[in-house]
């Protein structure tokens, strides 16, 4: 089964594509989705798609600049860019990106279909390029990184495009072996510590009683959508509750 | 406007003024140059003949005059006044009479005849020749009283007043006088001396080559050029010198006639105007004025031409053919660097503000459009509508409502098409592809009236047509045609090419239109789209549908011609629309 992620801030268009779509007659499986960009960028690793429909009008990263960002990171990933007419022109016009095929909203179950039996027909011919999953054992040094990783994360965690991959390939290590490895060593994964870092950070700036889309961007989620939903996640309430709580 | 008249150009009326003005000033110069030597040979000779006749008459006189004393000496001899004072005369003292005179007579050249008469009739005579005398005539008072009434002075007479003529018939010239006794102081005879016209030629010899001729009142030749005498007319016997134009063979010649004073002698002259009164110099000087003028006049004429109405043809030339070309442009021709330089200049000016003006035009008339087409499409915002039916047809698919999704995919593939913004002119796949998701839609409401058939040739589907013309036109199939006649019909869109020409031809067998209807919609009048009020209801609702002649219009702008689309049509069995595109393929 390819693995499928759905990067649209509509909600509506992620459910319509999930359900209109005969995915297992494809042989793929829509296993991730997205609201924006950064939501994408910071779980893709975990998600680990081989295939990416990417709306183009996102608030806060738009699809192009995930796409420009997704393609050197990845680029073994199909992106398949979505967008409405009016956008249509501006997104044929980064012809450099490496995008798989761009198609017009609203989606046309039979354009869609046709589009997917052809991605499927190049990800059958080039089995397993996964940007994931390429264990090069043979790299492994003899001192863990880990902690200096976490280093890095704690000084650098305000930066929005932070993924695992990215870290990857700073310290040059294959991103499926730093994975385990910063699991083995700290218990959590990669993005539940970045994710633990900012938060920590957020609770600190509620104190001084900021708005939330201010917070959301300082600590490198400047979607304060995708922000709100990771501090109820970790904190198990929302910021506003968390703010009120401190009063 | 101009028909066929030629039209007057600056140029031609230059050249035929210039023209008018050398043929008159070569007139006028020959007129005058000739009129001027005329007058002045004229003149010149008038006073020729003036100094010739008065030469000739003072030099008559004065030998007259000689003559006159002569007489005084022959009256005066002792045996003339003798054979005078005799009570009669005898033959004796006749011939001493005769004698007495001789010496006078042979002293005087010229000197003819000398005859002295007695009161009583007798005389004495002596001569050269043979006379007849007519003795009647000298007893006649009329005759008598002409010589004394001069009391002694002396008269001139040709053959003494017809008394005295040579029997050769040769004129003499008589000197008259009556003679009376120097004690007494009675008269006692008269004195008739005659003379040979000889004398008269010393005269005229003196004046040289002139042709000159003296005659008697009556116009009998006396002396010198006989032919002269020809001209002899009463006008002479004036007392001054009178001047006679006169055509001898085509030529003009002035006959000149003067009576010399106390006689009956008329001096003639005949001068011709041959000699010629402008000398070579003075010609050649007026001639090389003539030509200078020509050369002057030609100059001017040449220089208003280069610098006035040559520049002023290419001027008009050049906004000629602006006028042409349907657009305004500059005049690109050399201009001279003066007034009309500067009008030249100005019109450039004018034709870039003008040009920018219609840029302006254009552009507004243009973003205006931009504008109303935004304005279209800002009407349904394709965000909200996507994104709503994306919503509705998951909770159709949610419901198990697969006609729903179906129907809400068909519509949103139709406004993905339709509210597509950017390119004008569309493939014509994309164009079916429209009327597809159209008829398909149209098909929910209606049910099956509708049978939609397509036949276009593949080779055409890549050529760009302007975006949208399909549609209106089935729209108003469906409307106008098909569902006002209450039947199932038929829908048929055909494409095909056909020397480069794309033919899109959109068939309903619908209600058809009539040829008033169809005239009004390929009218390219523009105007009201809608129908006179006196139009039937279908008409004007034929016309306030869908802008069926807004399309048409379009298609019209698109292949910048007005023969692009036809209608073929029969009342009550169906209407054909044909577009004639030409190729365009992206």
């Amino acid at each position: 089964m390819y693995r499928v992620m759905l990067i649209d801030d509509e909600e509506s268009a992620r459910k319509l594509m999930k359900a209109s779509i005969d995915w297992k007659a494809l042989n793929m499986e829509v296993v991730g989705e997205a609201a924006s960009g950064i939501e994408a960028i910071n779980i893709i690793d975990e998600v680990k798609p081989d295939l990416a429909f990417v709306d183009i009008s996102m608030p806060f990263m738009n699809g192009i600049e995930f796409t420009e960002i997704a393609a050197k990171r990845y680029p073994h990933l199909v992106i398949i860019i979505m967008t409405a007419f009016d956008e249509f022109e501006y997104a044929r016009k980064c012809v450099s990106l490496p995008v798989f095929e761009y198609m017009l909203k609203p989606i046309k179950r039979a354009e869609v279909t046709e589009v997917l039996a052809k991605v499927r027909t190049q990800l059958d011919i080039n089995p397993r390029n996964s940007d994931y999953d390429n264990d090069d054992s043979g790299n492994e040094p003899d001192e863990s990184p880990v902690e200096q990783i976490k280093n890095y994360i704690k000084e650098n965690y305000t930066d929005s495009k932070l993924n695992l991959t990215d870290i990857s390939e700073k310290f040059g290590f294959s991103s499926s072996y730093l994975s385990r490895k910063f699991k083995q060593e700290t218990g959590m994964n990669f993005v539940e510590y970045l994710t633990e870092c900012r938060m920590e950070k957020a609770k600190q700036l509620a104190v001084t009683n900021k708005k939330m889309f201010a917070v959301a961007n300082e600590v490198g989620i400047p979607d304060p959508n995708y922000f709100g939903r990771c501090f109820k996640k970790y904190t198990g309430l929302s910021y506003s509750d968390y703010a009120k709580s401190l009063e | 406007m101009i028909g066929k008249r030629r039209k007057k150009t600056l140029n031609r009326e230059l050249w035929l003024m210039f023209s008018a003005v050398l043929i008159l000033f070569v007139v006028t110069f020959v007129v005058t140059s000739t009129f001027v030597s005329q007058r002045a040979s004229y003149d010149y000779e008038i006073r020729e003949s003036e100094t010739t006749i008065n030469g000739v008459s003072g030099s008559v006189t004065a030998s007259i005059g000689t003559y006159k004393n002569l007489s005084r000496l022959v009256m005066l001899n002792k045996e003339a006044v003798t054979l005078l004072r005799a009570k009669n005369a005898t033959i004796s003292m006749i011939n001493d009479a005769r004698y007495g005179v001789m010496d006078v007579m042979n002293a005087t050249t010229n000197l003819d005849s000398i005859f002295i008469f007695r009161n009583d009739g007798d005389f004495m005579n002596t001569g050269k020749g043979l006379y007849d005398l007519d003795l009647t005539l000298m007893k006649k008072p009329a005759w008598r009283n002409r010589i004394l009434k001069e009391r002694g002075g002396a008269i001139i007479m040709i053959n003494a007043g017809g008394a005295i003529q040579r029997s050769n018939k040769e004129p003499i010239v008589t000197i008259a006088r009556a003679i009376y006794d120097i004690n007494s102081q009675k008269l006692t005879g008269m004195l008739l001396m005659n003379f040979s016209t000889s004398m008269l030629d010393a005269a005229i010899n003196n004046q040289g080559g002139q042709r000159l001729c003296i005659v008697t009142s009556d116009g009998t030749f006396l002396s010198g050029d006989e032919s002269v005498a020809a001209y002899f007319t009463e006008e002479f016997i004036s007392g001054t010198i009178v001047h006679r134009m006169v055509d001898v063979d085509g030529k003009r010649v002035m006959i000149s006639g003067y009576e010399i004073p106390d006689t009956p002698l008329i001096v003639m002259s005949y001068t011709d105007s041959s000699v010629s009164i402008l000398n070579n110099t003075t010609m050649y000087a007026l001639f090389a004025l003539v030509l200078v003028s020509i050369v002057a006049i030609l100059m001017i004429a040449n220089f208003i031409a280069r610098n006035i109405t040559k520049p002023i043809a290419d001027l008009t030339g050049a906004i000629e053919l602006t006028k042409k070309s349907g657009y305004l442009e500059k005049i690109k021709v050399e201009m001279p660097d003066n007034e009309i330089g500067t009008l030249s200049e100005n019109y450039n000016g004018m034709v870039e503000h003008v040009n920018q003006l219609f840029t302006e035009l254009i552009e507004k008339e243009k973003s205006v459009q931009r504008a109303e087409m935004r304005v279209l499409h800002e009407q349904i915002k394709p965000h909200f509508l996507y994104n709503s039916m994306e919503t509705i047809g998951y909770m159709a698919l949610n419901d198990g409502a697969m006609d729903v999704h179906e129907a809400l995919e068909t519509l949103g593939s139709f406004y993905r098409n339709f509210l597509s913004k950017g390119d004008r002119d569309i493939p014509l796949s994309r164009e079916i592809n429209i009327i597809k998701d159209y008829l398909s839609i149209q098909k929910l409401r209606y049910g099956d009236i509708i049978i939609d058939e397509y036949d276009i040739a593949p080779e055409v589907m890549d050529w760009q047509i302007p975006k949208l013309i399909l549609q209106p036109v089935v729209e108003n199939s469906i409307y106008h045609g098909i569902r006002l006649k209450g039947e199932p019909g038929v829908i048929k869109i055909t494409g095909y090419a056909e020397d480069g020409f794309l033919h899109l031809i959109v068939y309903d067998s619908g209600l058809g239109m009539s040829q008033e209807v169809i005239d009004k919609m390929l009218s390219t009048e523009p105007g009201d789209d809608r129908m006179e009020m006196d139009t039937s209801d279908v008409a004007k609702h034929l016309l306030s549908g869908f802008g069926l002649r807004g399309t048409i219009e379009r298609v019209r702008y698109f292949c910048g011609r007005d023969d692009v689309v036809k209608i073929r049509s029969e009342e009550g069995e169906y209407a054909e629309i044909e577009f004639i595109i030409p190729v365009r393929v992206n």
